[in-house]
């Protein structure tokens, strides 16, 4: 697994980027004609909704090398991938709440793109509770990779099942076109957020990386050496008494 | 601001407020859990070598 | 004998014979639907408009218990592992049980119509349809189902992961059912039947050869 600092910068740049979109958004961006200041949390909102979909999405490729190749490098993206992906898709359904409630009137308003990203949200969700209960470290690569397979292949038939759904029923939907100028501080935040993305998955998969180590590690060195008649630990231990 | 035509949402801005200082607490707040988890691990590793 | 076939068999021998549970499992289909109509009082009007609904949840909550079970005898002894050891392709294991399953599902959805026709006062004439309807259904249950019981069913939270990883999954499946149920209850003046059958027919078509493919990797050691 990767050394270095470069998943600090990564994410410290797509903070900062992130500082900038946001603030242009909300300070200096034009106010929408209908939607007034509200059309400002489309700024984060998009942004979010773009990264999470991207970071599913490789989590799938992940869980396709990881079944194909095996190793624990690609096991450990997987597991990054995953938990990015449900934190930025309960982030998404956070934002896309509070948009609704002015908007609509109501909490929820069951477009389709948001309600898809609710049951991904449970779908891997789930997954990431199925790997905490697998203890077999082989085991929980295979099957969360078969999960996550699984969980992505459904995404289209979600969707569309339920946007069928609620085209009986539901009048207006969350506007597709943004006009040209509202495009900058949706591309930096999108990008904040992607720089963010990349630095932090890669630190989460080094982090699982060294779970997975710790998990098949051999006991200590120290005790191993006295074992064998070689020097006592360096730092201190077990007094071995009349073990001679 | 002047008088605007039936059918412009007035005012939000407490939404907009609650919706960029929720992403802000989320991302923000997953960052540090992925920094300080990977530091514990890390140092973990470290300790056992 | 064809190892498809004999798996079939085997998994058909296994479920008349622990038929008891099987009948334990309708009642608490049965009484979900009981419970449901509560929720909604007794209000005729709107227990027939959401009666094709709560059919399908009240079976999907009954299919978590029997998916369950089905691997029950697998887990017993090491079975599983004997079975895998047998010079036959594991997707015949898969097949033979799904198909089981969704033998068992789809009894269990036509045995709980009357008592949606009863509670709810939602019959219909179009039974061919209906029981069409609840086949499909009962095979998009049936076929992650039956991979995420065999996988659970190694695990000590089974009964808790089981549903959490189906529920999510099938909600194609379970809109495409749901609105083709209640269209046959109460009359489909715009022909969407057909739309919402495809839906369930592409579900269904996707997941059992995508689940027969993967199943090898779940159940390998």
């Amino acid at each position: 697994m990767g050394k270095g600092v470069w998943p600090f910068v990564m994410a410290g740049l797509g903070l900062a980027l992130l500082a900038w979109g946001s603030t242009w958004g909300l300070a200096f961006a034009p106010r929408e004609t209908y939607m007034g200041e509200v059309q400002r949390i489309m700024y984060v909102h998009v942004p979010t909704a773009w990264n999470a979909m991207l970071v599913l999405t490789f989590a799938f490729a992940c869980a396709l090398v990881s079944l194909l190749r095996g190793g624990w490098t690609w096991d450990a993206r997987l597991e990054a991938a995953i938990e990015a992906g449900v934190v930025l898709s309960g982030l998404v359904c956070i934002q896309g709440s509070i948009w609704a409630r002015p908007t609509w009137g109501v909490w929820w308003d069951w477009d389709p793109r948001l309600t898809t990203t609710a049951v991904l949200l449970f779908a891997f969700g789930g997954i990431l509770a199925l790997r905490q209960f697998v203890e077999d470290p082989v085991k929980r690569a295979v099957w969360s990779a078969v999960a996550v397979v699984i969980a992505y292949v459904d995404v289209p038939l979600v969707y569309f099942s339920v946007r069928w759904w609620n085209s009986l029923h539901q009048l207006q939907s969350t506007p597709e076109t943004v006009s040209r100028a509202f495009h900058w501080p949706l591309r930096i935040n999108a990008f904040g957020v992607l720089f963010l993305l990349v630095g932090l998955v890669e630190l989460r998969a080094r982090l699982a990386f060294l779970r997975r180590e710790a998990e098949s590690a051999p006991p200590p060195p120290g005790r191993m050496a006295e074992a064998l008649g070689g020097a006592p630990p360096p730092y201190g231990g077990l007094s071995t008494g009349g073990e001679r | 601001m002047n008088g605007a035509p039936a059918g412009v949402i007035q005012g939000g801005w407490e939404y907009v407020v609650a919706a960029y200082v929720a992403s802000a607490v989320i991302l923000l707040g997953y960052a540090f859990s992925v920094f300080w988890r990977y530091r514990r691990a890390r140092s973990r590793r470290d300790a056992a070598v | 004998m064809n190892p498809f076939v004999a798996a079939l068999r085997k998994d058909l021998l296994l479920q008349w014979r622990t038929r008891s549970q099987l009948v334990a499992v309708f009642v608490f289909g049965a009484s979900a639907l009981l419970l449901f109509s509560f929720a909604i009082g007794p209000n005729a009007a709107a227990l027939r408009q959401f009666a094709g609904g709560f059919l399908w949840l009240a079976l999907l909550l009954a299919s978590t218990l029997a998916l369950a079970d089905s691997f029950e005898s697998e887990m017993a002894q090491h079975a599983l592992e004997g079975l895998l050891l047998l010079p036959a392709d594991p997707r015949a294991l898969y097949y033979g049980k799904a198909v089981a399953n969704l033998l068992q599902l789809s009894l269990l959805g036509a045995a709980l119509v009357p008592v949606m026709v009863v509670l709810y006062d939602a019959g219909t004439a179009r039974v061919p349809a209906l029981l069409g309807i609840i086949v499909l259904g009962a095979a998009g249950l049936s076929a992650p189902g039956t991979l995420y019981a065999a996988m659970t069913a190694q695990l000590r939270a089974r009964n808790t992961l089981l549903p959490l990883l189906l529920f999510p999954l099938v909600v194609p499946a379970l809109l495409g059912a749901v609105k083709a149920t209640s269209l046959l209850i109460l009359g489909d003046p715009m022909g969407q039947l057909g739309a919402w059958t495809m839906l369930l027919v592409a579900f269904d078509a996707i997941y059992w050869s995508l689940c027969g493919l993967v199943f090898e990797r779940v159940v390998e050691d």
